[in-house]
């Protein structure tokens, strides 16, 4: 029993075999165990004391001594044992226990995983082996049947789909598409997304590239932020240590925000400082200053003006209607080409011819001889002017020389006497394929423009039936125009449009070119004077973007800003001059106020006050935007 | 003292590393780097040296080392595997039911590790002063002798007495309590329910008994002592035996969805 040390002899005490399967049925009992305890293969040991031993022709036993030493009895003649016990039922050790249950909890496991692996899809309240969180807000409408397949290339391919995902993007012949790669069948940038902000940054030529799982993380919950870059991690590349907007940001450029290009002109010097402190003009000036004009209710990164109607129409409606466009001029001509007879035969006899033949009959009947024709007389051009520029370079013929103009003028007078619009069509072509499709005469009455040919041809200024009262082409004594153009006029844009995308090759008709774009585009004496607050961006022969509205300049597409929080905070009235004072003379790149400086900021973003860190007005992607193919697709 | 300065050395390396570790995760961070699949490696490495220690005890025959220093070694791994585990996943509670299985799994696993070193600081102490320390197989055969024992001094009694008072109160209640371990629960949280159950029949009985029979109370008196002190190391050597069958089955549970997950992020997340 406890403390006596002899049993822990090797002749006195048991051997114990713990690390076998089994353990003696009767110890399990609570029952005093054998001695020999069960075989390896579970079988009772301790069915007999002893297992005899032959000596010679007899057996000997071999009881343990701790188990009393030999019996009395001793060994049968066939050499069994003759202390005999019911054998027990050994039972499992608890290392065997131990071995099962983490047998049984691994293959749990895996019969899970193969259970569930199949009932992947993109619910996140269904068990799934596959399942690594539910999407974010942004993405989890996206992914549509194509499921999990839509980002993760491997998934519903099988077993060789996987095995080459897991050999990895690199492996020779794989067709697997890394993930960052499917992320672009979605997402665009303005420049390649593997430089880092989409751009080649002088200087930094040799920056490393980058990938979208650098920073983006999906599969974070339906709430979850799919960046989360840090200030920290933006000064890995930017050397320049910035603990504090206030106290370590570079200064702001000279002019900034407004030192880029203006896409709709607008001088808010003269504006507030003359004409709106003007009593006559009171009636017309916007109320509520700033507001007046700008949408406060849709700020943004800017606070769009409210539209031509509500903002200009005001003092500047009538001006548009005032500037016609001029497409043909019936100029001075040197000597008639167009005989009579041809008009009378393309025309029929008008009020004058008429008069004449009349005059012969009476004459012929008085047997007197017939007047003189007036064509007899020496030539007298009825016009004194010289071809628009538009018209000098439809017909390839200089402006300012009759001699030249005259026979390409006479002719397109001729062909349009008896065709009406379609000469003047063929023209056009010369402006490029564009200009037909975009049918720049449309509404033009084609027997109106053949009656006015006729005028020309005879050498007589076009008497047209009544005044234009709606805009649209109309032909008058000496001139085919576009009458009474309004705002955003479509005639008068689609023709502004051709021409800015037109660029002819040639020297001469270059110069003629060129001088019809300035007289169209003119400011002050163009069509609509459309140009007097529109701009175009591109070289002066060559194709122009025309900039009809009012947008953001690009100048700085990895900053943002928005009005909205400010104007909430400060109100519409106290937010506008807060930061943007008005100069005293508009500066040579068009901004009418004075620069921002960091003071203006700091002032609220700072420690302690309101957030200054580097994501808040710094973007890490350049002009990013969803391809539109997603979109169609999707439907 | 050598166990002692070993168990140091790996405090000091292991802080040594993880302060290491610490400051790459944080340069590979903040330059844009992934260091999930490194620490998720290193994570995955460190479940399978834990897992070693299982294999260890089992290959007591091979010199691998000293077990005390695997022990520490195990526990030091363990609490890196914490560190790394929060590391790695970024939250303490993941999303997804695969992630979130894994995650429960390795704290289930974490726990059960921390209870069961915590065991092995208190229990053996206890082991220790409660009497002499008794291997576990051989308890079965130690009860039995002190039931054998107690049975023979009753049997003697009535002999020697003639009278059956102490056999028939042994048969109806002392036998109980000599039939099997009693009090378990007691016993593990160092309780002496036993003790004060057997003084208190002892007493009941005293009263009734011959001066012979009393004798034989007295004998039973120490063989009930004996048998609590059994009884006693019989639960708490239970216990430190049994709580692997919580922890190994976990861990291996475990390994099995760290596996799973290992293959995900190589077939999704690149």
């Amino acid at each position: 029993m406890i403390g006596e040390r002899e049993k822990f002899r090797h002749d006195r005490s048991a051997y114990e075999r713990p690390t076998l399967g089994w353990r003696c049925g009767r110890a399990a009992l609570w029952r005093r165990p054998c001695a020999r305890g069960p075989s390896a293969a579970g079988a009772c040991g301790g069915v007999a004391d002893c297992t005899p031993g032959r000596q010679g022709d007899s057996w000997q036993c071999r009881r343990r001594p701790a188990d009393g030493g030999p019996c009395a009895a001793g060994p049968g003649s066939d050499g069994a044992c003759s202390v005999r016990h019911a054998a027990c039922a050994p039972r499992r050790s608890l290392r065997v226990w131990r071995g099962r249950v983490t047998l049984l909890a691994a293959g749990l496991m895996l019969s899970l995983i193969a259970v569930f692996a199949g009932s992947t899809d993109m619910d996140a309240t269904r068990l799934s082996s596959l399942d690594p969180g539910a999407l974010s807000a942004a993405h989890a409408h996206f992914a549509g049947e194509a499921g999990c397949a839509a980002c993760h290339n491997a998934h519903g391919r099988g077993v060789a789909g996987w095995w080459r995902a897991f050999r990895g993007v690199g492996a020779g012949d794989s067709p697997h598409r890394p993930l960052a790669a499917m992320c672009l069948d979605c997402h665009g940038f303005n420049g390649r997304e593997s430089l880092a902000h989409n751009h080649v940054f002088e200087g930094r030529r040799a920056s490393t590239s980058t990938d979208c799982l650098m920073c983006h993380t999906e599969h974070k919950g339906h709430n979850a932020v799919a960046s989360t870059i840090t200030q920290a991690q933006c000064q890995t590349c930017h050397t320049r240590k910035v603990n504090g907007f206030a106290t370590d940001h570079p200064p702001f450029p000279a002019g900034f925000p407004h030192d880029h290009a203006q896409t709709v002109r607008f001088d808010h010097v003269s504006h507030f400082g003359k004409h709106f402190a003007d009593p006559r003009l009171a009636s017309q000036v916007p109320a509520g200053g700033c507001v007046g004009c700008h949408q406060v209710e849709n700020a943004g990164r800017t606070i769009k003006p409210a539209g031509f109607d509500t903002a200009c129409a005001g003092c500047h409606g009538d001006a548009i209607g005032r500037r016609e466009f001029v497409l043909f001029r019936w100029p001075e001509i040197e000597s008639n080409e167009i005989s009579k007879d041809e008009v009378l035969e393309a025309c029929g006899a008008d009020g004058e011819t008429l008069a004449e033949l009349r005059a012969a009959v009476d004459a012929a009947r008085r047997g007197t001889p017939p007047p003189a024709p007036k064509s007899a007389a020496a030539f007298s051009a009825v016009s004194a002017d010289q071809p628009t520029a538009v018209t000098a370079f439809l017909l390839g013929a200089p402006a300012d020389d009759a001699a030249q103009y005259g026979i390409p003028v006479q002719e397109l007078a001729r062909a349009m006497m008896r065709d009406g619009v379609d000469p003047l069509m063929q023209l056009l072509a010369r402006l490029g394929p564009a200009a037909s499709s975009r049918n720049l005469l449309a509404g033009l009455n084609a027997e109106q423009l053949r009656r006015a040919a006729c005028a020309w041809a005879a050498n007589r200024e076009y008497e047209a039936p009544g005044q234009a009262a709606l805009p649209g082409w109309r032909a008058d004594a000496l001139e085919l125009r576009y009458a009474k153009p309004v705002h955003a006029d479509p005639a008068l844009r689609a023709w502004m449009e051709t021409w800015a995308a037109a660029a002819p090759a040639d020297g001469a008709d270059r110069e003629r070119f060129a001088a019809a774009r300035k007289e169209l585009m003119s400011p002050s004496e163009g069509p609509g004077a459309c140009f007097k607050c529109h701009t175009d961006n591109g070289p002066s022969d060559g194709p122009l973007a025309l900039r009809w509205h009012h947008t953001l300049s690009d100048a700085r597409p990895l900053t943002r800003f928005d009005h909205r929080p400010h104007i909430d905070l400060l109100g519409p009235e106290k937010t506008c001059t807060t930061c943007h004072r008005l100069a005293a003379v508009v500066s040579p790149t068009g901004a009418a106020f004075q620069p921002l400086t960091l003071d203006t900021c700091t002032s609220c973003h700072a420690p302690g006050r309101v957030r200054d860190d580097c994501n808040l007005c710094h973007v890490y992607h350049q002009d990013h935007a969803l391809i539109k193919r997603m979109m169609s697709d999707a439907k | 003292m050598r166990a002692t300065r070993t168990n140091t050395l790996i405090v000091w390396i292991t802080a040594a590393a993880l302060a290491a570790l610490g400051y790459w995760h944080e340069v590979t961070r903040r330059g844009l780097g992934d260091p999930t699949f490194v620490t998720g490696y290193m994570l995955f490495t460190l479940m399978v040296f834990l897992s070693l220690y299982n294999g260890r005890k089992k290959l007591s025959m091979i010199s691998l080392g000293r077990v005390s220093t695997w022990l520490s070694l195990h526990v030091v791994a363990g609490f890196v595997a914490v560190v790394l585990f929060v590391t790695h996943a970024g939250t303490l509670w993941p999303q997804g039911w695969a992630d979130r299985a894994l995650a429960l799994l390795f704290y289930l696993v974490t726990l059960s590790g921390v209870a069961g070193y915590a065991l092995q600081l208190w229990l053996p102490g206890r082991l220790t002063r409660s009497g002499p320390e008794i291997i576990y197989e051989r308890i079965p055969a130690e009860i039995a002798g002190l039931r054998d024992a107690a049975e023979q001094a009753v049997t003697d009694a009535a002999a020697q007495s003639g009278f059956d008072t102490l056999g028939r109160y042994y048969v109806q209640t002392l036998s109980w309590y000599f039939a099997r371990p009693r009090y378990w629960l007691s016993h593990v949280f160092g309780g002496r329910y036993a003790e004060f159950w057997l003084q208190r029949r002892l007493a009941t009985i005293r009263r009734h008994l011959s001066e012979a029979e009393r004798s034989a109370l007295g004998r039973l008196a120490e063989l009930g002592a004996a048998k609590t002190a059994v009884d006693a190391q019989h639960a708490m050597q239970s216990v430190l035996k049994g709580w692997t069958l919580i922890h190994v089955p976990l861990a291996a549970a475990l390994l099995t969805v760290a596996i799973w997950h290992l293959i995900l992020v190589h077939v999704y997340a690149r």
